[in-house]
């Protein structure tokens, strides 16, 4: 304290603030960061299991070429394998009452663009040639799913920015109706 | 400079450190959502891409396919299905509307009893209490069981409901609601059978006509087949070498029709028939046209006299003759019967007459001009028949004799739609037992001891014979697109579940379920334009298409006159001395509302009526000279009272009005039917009273005088076109009660 | 600036609008349009995107009545569009539409205000639909909040989830694959909509030197993409 008032009152002020802003932002930052942290699910899903034994990203969100939706499998798409696979891993049992109980799995969302925001997979995905791991990370290798990037919209306008027609992409009605 | 911790810093630190904490407490929100997928989804369905389910529009007799627009399990959009002959991809207001059927926020949810009829105290019971119930009322009942239904019914429930009361020994099934009761169904079949041998409604072929009279038909509108005529009317004003026809709209006020006509002859209410009989008149004796018509038509008429027609319905006779020779000049001339001319008390003849009209122009039956509804392409294939004004009344006089123990309502609002006098909630008094299937407590239900409630047209199966139809006859199918809404169960499952308890009505009604029926049906239309053999392709294509029309359309005949009848016309009778009552009394369907079943949709309500722009209300037109007379402006109430009934409600001025006419738009006056219909407006049936037409086919709703009295009290009219100004109107407006 | 791929068109043909408001109830289904209560109706804040007026014209009895189906120009020379403070109302240089970008909107309502048409409405409400009414709501179109203007599209997500399909599909956009709600709704055909750029559709064969065509308020040079077509009067010789 006998330092605190040694320093005059404006500047002990002044320092009164930034102290406040500076805990706000590593608040912030620490939970900002923490939010892109792999959400818990409600079974264990591990991404690595499935790529390592071959499997393809269209495989089960199927609809990335023919929708603006990728689509996550049904219980039923996972069952079809899952009724003879691995069936005594606890996951696996987890999804198997789902199964059993007709009740969907209510995964937790890894990517979000708000509601005004019309994201088309199919139009990346034929027309413009990428593929999942250029946008959604190394989710190959992920053995519990997190998300890679903030897709805001400069993360957006970064790529869209490098095209050749990137007047037209910038369009605002590209993405927003 | 030292000094002591006082209380001062302490609070301050305290501040800063608490002020601090929470802050920190505070994260951006975690975007936590959860994404379900399907536990096993619909075959051939696309996550972010809508399927789209072929079904019938029900929101008017006409039978328009739909197609509707489903994501997830959600109808978003109907759209008219392309390929159906009857609307051929187009559709009306009130069919887009028909979402708003299937997600009415005061449908009930579940099964529910009233222990006191009109308490509005409505306890829910289980599915298998309700049924039971109804069974054991019915078993009890024996033949003294009555069905009211309406128009729009599926054409397999009321095949089931015949089906049963033939074999309880009860009253064939009665079909009446305002919609057909209006425009005169009856009464234009009753015609048809009595000139052409064959009960079917008329139909007319627009788009090649040259000449168009319509005596008040407002075809556009809320006619027989609104979005077909629309489509009609479009051909008709875009014709090879820019022929763009000429349509003359008779009728004392201004509907969309006359609004697009070339030429409005407001003619005196009621005359719409001495009209037309002048005109066959004016061709017989000046022999306009070919000589075997002007022969024809002289046979049809008997001797009017041209000059007291033009008096009586203040049609000058240069103007009569100049449509006569218009209409007999054309190559391809139709004239069109409207619903006012069907509500007189002589509405048979002056229908023969407009149809005389069409007889003699010599187009009837070619490929434009008056044809008649194709008949049903298989027995197995029913229509609901609207029914006689007399039949309806019969019915009521059993129910208030006591002779009808278990009434079941399916469809059909009686209790809105017809007037007090015709007596229907003191018959419903003397029926021990009655029970409605409606999905949503209306006027008629609340009187109802049992309310079962079926599913909605959207979540329903069945089909529908397209009536009227133009060039051939088609069955429109109707397939949920959604999982039900709510708790509610088909009437007809119902129906065959109740039957197989009751010996009689068990071996008429031997299907397990309605969709075991549907099929037997739709294997005995065989095969149509879609194709195919064997009962699981026939289905199939029926559910794909939509429906099952011929594979090629027949040739259109040309309805032959079966007996020629010398037409004796009339001049019109009102009700209402002149003196007392001054003003005629015209009623239409409003184009939103229809006959008030459009009343619990909203985008029907708050889509402005298009003639006044009005929303939400009920109005009086009057032209202005007698608004002037009367002293009133725009949203004064004044007190309209025929001799049989009066209401209140808020002026309009109407430039396209006859003077001495006024006229209300039905649709409003809603007491239940949900929160959207429930307590706006008024219902103008009030002023309309029990009377018949000469024949009793048809209610005679166009033969009224009333008398208009100012209030003095106003409201606001919810007018879209702010004629004043948004300041003016907002400053000085009175917010309707 | 590179001259844009397309110019959206529409058509209305006055001599055959019969005024039954189909497109009007299509319009609210479709771009979940809130239906403003009876009040609200009094106050002027009735909100259609597409509305019927009605002109009388003459006297009793040769009173007439015309109909004239309004909805947003999509002006080349918006009025609306260079006075956004937010850059919420720009002009779509690949679709060549006036566009109206509900995140960006901060309700001044400088655009209604400019806009000689009186196509463009404020949401001085958050939209109220009633469950289940929100189950019917369209997924492709953003349900907007208080505070946010709107004005017809001319259904540009239809527009959109055409030609993304037709891009991810790798063939050209056909010209039947879009159609506003209201031009696939209308019984008499009186609404057509297109590519003005492309000599074989529809409205640009319409729009072939005619008497009938005109614009709104040309005089004002917003350049409008919405022509009408005059309606006419037959008459029979005596």
């Amino acid at each position: 304290m006998r330092v605190v008032r040694s320093i005059p009152r404006l500047w002990r002020l002044i320092a009164g603030v930034v102290l406040v802003l500076v805990v706000l932002a590593g608040v912030y930052l620490i939970f900002g960061l923490r939010s892109r942290a792999a959400p818990q699910q409600p079974i264990e899903f591990n991404h690595q299991i499935m790529v390592s034994v071959g499997m393809e990203c269209l495989y089960c969100h199927n609809t990335a070429t023919r929708s603006p939706a990728a689509g996550i499998p049904s219980v039923e798409k996972c069952m079809g394998c899952h009724k003879v696979i691995a069936t005594e891993r606890p996951q696996v049992q987890e999804l198997a009452g789902y199964w059993e109980r007709q009740e969907p799995i209510p995964w937790v969302r890894i990517y979000r663009v708000p509601r005004f925001v019309f994201f088309n997979h199919s139009v990346h995905v034929n027309a413009a040639g990428l593929n999942c791991e250029r946008c959604h990370g190394d989710v190959g290798n992920m053995v519990e799913t997190y998300a890679v990037v903030d897709m805001n919209m400069g993360w957006c306008l970064n790529c869209h920015n490098q095209q050749s027609n990137a007047s037209q992409l910038k369009d605002c009605v590209v993405c927003h109706r | 400079m030292a000094r002591e911790f006082t209380r001062r810093d302490f609070l301050k630190l305290g501040a800063m450190g608490a002020a601090t904490a929470v802050m920190a407490g505070c994260q951006p929100p975690r975007p936590w959502i959860t994404l379900e997928p399907y536990v096993r989804p619909p075959e051939q369905q696309l996550a972010g891409v809508a399927t789209w389910f072929a079904s019938t529009c029900r929101q008017c007799p006409a039978g328009c396919g739909i197609l509707v627009r489903i994501m997830n399990g959600r109808a978003l959009k109907i759209e008219g299905n392309p390929d159906h002959p009857l609307n051929q991809g187009k559709l009306c207001a009130r069919g887009q509307a028909g979402l708003q059927v299937l997600y009415n926020p005061d449908r009930l949810t579940g099964p529910v009893q009233q222990s006191q009829r009109g308490s509005r105290t409505y306890e829910p019971l289980a599915w298998e209490a309700g049924i039971n119930t109804l069974y054991e009322k019915l078993a009890a009942a024996g033949g003294r069981v009555a069905v009211w239904t309406n128009s729009t019914v599926s054409g397999h429930l009321f095949d089931l409901f015949q089906r049963f009361s033939a074999a309880v020994g009860g009253p064939s099934p009665l079909v009446y609601d305002l919609y057909t009761g209006f425009n005169g169904y009856r009464l234009l079949a009753d015609v048809s059978q009595e000139l052409f041998g064959r009960a079917a409604l008329p139909t007319y072929s627009l788009s090649h006509a040259d000449v168009i009279l319509s005596f008040g038909a407002d075809f556009l509108g809320t006619g027989l087949s609104a979005v077909r005529y629309g489509r009609e009317f479009g051909g008709f004003r875009s014709q090879p070498l820019g022929k763009r026809g000429y349509l003359v709209q008779l009728e004392p006020r201004m509907s969309i029709s006359a609004a697009v006509a070339d030429h409005w002859v407001p003619l005196r209410p009621g005359t719409e028939g001495l009209v037309a009989g002048a005109l066959v008149q004016i061709i017989a004796e000046e022999e306009l046209a070919s000589a075997d018509r002007a022969a024809l038509a002289q046979s049809l008429i008997g001797g009017l006299d041209v000059g007291s027609i033009a008096a009586a319905s203040d049609v000058p006779a240069e103007e009569l003759l100049h449509l006569a020779h218009a209409f007999a000049s054309a190559s391809q001339a139709v004239a069109l019967p409207g619903a006012a001319l069907t509500g007189t008390d002589a509405g048979a003849e002056a229908l023969a007459a407009v149809q005389a009209l069409n007889l003699i122009a010599g187009t009837a039956g070619e490929a434009s001009g008056l044809t008649l509804s194709p008949p049903s392409p298989s027995e197995a294939v029913l229509s609901p028949e609207p029914a006689a004004f007399s039949d309806m009344q019969a019915l009521i006089e059993q129910m208030r004799a006591g002779q009808v123990q278990v009434l079941l309502v399916h469809g059909a609002n009686p209790a809105y739609d017809l007037p007090e006098q015709v007596g229907f909630l003191d018959a419903v008094a003397n029926v021990p037992f009655v029970a409605s299937f409606a999905p949503i407590v209306d006027e008629t239900a609340l009187w109802a001891d049992l309310i079962l409630p079926d599913r909605t047209y959207l979540e329903g199966w069945g089909y529908a014979l397209v009536s009227p139809s133009f060039d051939q006859p088609a069955v429109s199918g109707q397939q949920p697109v959604v999982t039900p809404v709510f708790d509610s169960r088909s009437t007809a499952d119902i129906l065959l579940t109740v039957a197989r308890g009751i010996p009689a009505a068990a071996q008429a009604l031997p299907w397990p379920h309605e969709v075991a029926f549907l099929q037997e049906t739709v294997e005995q239309l065989g095969p149509g334009a879609a194709g195919g053999s064997g009962i699981d392709v026939l289905w199939t294509r029926f559910q794909q298409e939509g429906g099952w029309w011929p594979a090629s359309p027949p040739e259109p005949e040309a309805p032959s006159l079966a007996s020629a009848p010398t037409i004796q016309l009339q001049s019109p009778s009102f009700r209402g001395g002149e003196e007392e009552y001054p003003y005629h009394l015209y009623l239409y369907p409003s184009g939103l509302l229809s006959d008030g079943r459009g009343a619990s949709q909203p985008w029907l309500q708050g889509s402005p009526d298009p003639m006044t722009t009005v929303s939400w209300q009920t109005w009086v037109e009057l032209h202005p000279e007698t608004a002037e007379e009367l002293g009133v402006h725009d949203g004064d109430i004044v007190q309209v009272t025929s001799p049989e009934g009066e209401l209140e409600a808020p002026v309009c001025v109407y430039p396209a009005i006859r003077p001495d006419t006024v006229a209300i738009p039905l649709g409003q006056g809603h007491t239940d039917y949900g929160r959207y219909a429930r307590d706006r407006g008024r219902n103008p049936m009030q002023l309309v009273g029990a009377q018949a037409d000469a024949t009793g086919s048809s209610l005679a709703w166009s033969t009224l005088r009333v008398k208009i009295r100012p209030t003095g009290e106003k409201v606001a009219l919810a007018l879209f076109e702010n004629k004043v100004g948004v300041t003016e109107g907002f400053l000085n407006a009175e917010f309707p009660h | 600036m590179e001259q844009p791929e397309r110019k959206w068109t529409m058509i209305v043909d006055i001599d055959k609008c019969t005024g039954c408001a189909a497109c009007v109830v299509a319009c609210h289904a479709e771009n979940n349009v809130p239906i403003v209560t009876e009040q609200e109706v009094v106050r002027g804040r009735g909100q259609h995107w597409i509305r019927i007026e009605r002109y009388w014209s003459g006297e009793y009895p040769h009173v007439k009545a015309h109909f004239l189906p309004i909805l947003c120009q999509h002006c080349e020379n918006a009025p609306c569009e260079p006075v956004c403070p937010a850059y919420a109302t720009v002009h779509s240089p690949r679709e060549n539409l006036n566009l109206q970008i509900y995140n960006r909107c901060i309700g001044t309502r400088y655009c209604g205000n400019n806009c000689p048409y009186k196509v463009r409405f404020f949401n001085y409400f958050d939209p109220n639909f009633v469950e289940p009414q929100d189950q019917q709501l369209n997924p492709d179109v953003t349900v907007r909040s208080a505070g946010v203007m709107e004005k017809c599209t001319f259904c540009v997500q239809r527009i959109r989830r055409a030609e993304e399909k037709a891009l991810a599909e790798g063939h050209p956009l056909r010209e039947d694959e879009v159609v506003p709600a209201c031009v696939q709704t209308c019984p008499t055909g009186a609404l057509v909509f297109g590519d003005l750029y492309n000599p074989e559709s529809q409205v640009a064969k319409l729009l072939e030197p005619n008497n009938r065509k005109f614009r709104l308020l040309e005089h004002l040079g917003t350049l409008p993409s919405v022509y009408y077509l005059k309606g006419g009067t037959s008459r029979v010789s005596e």
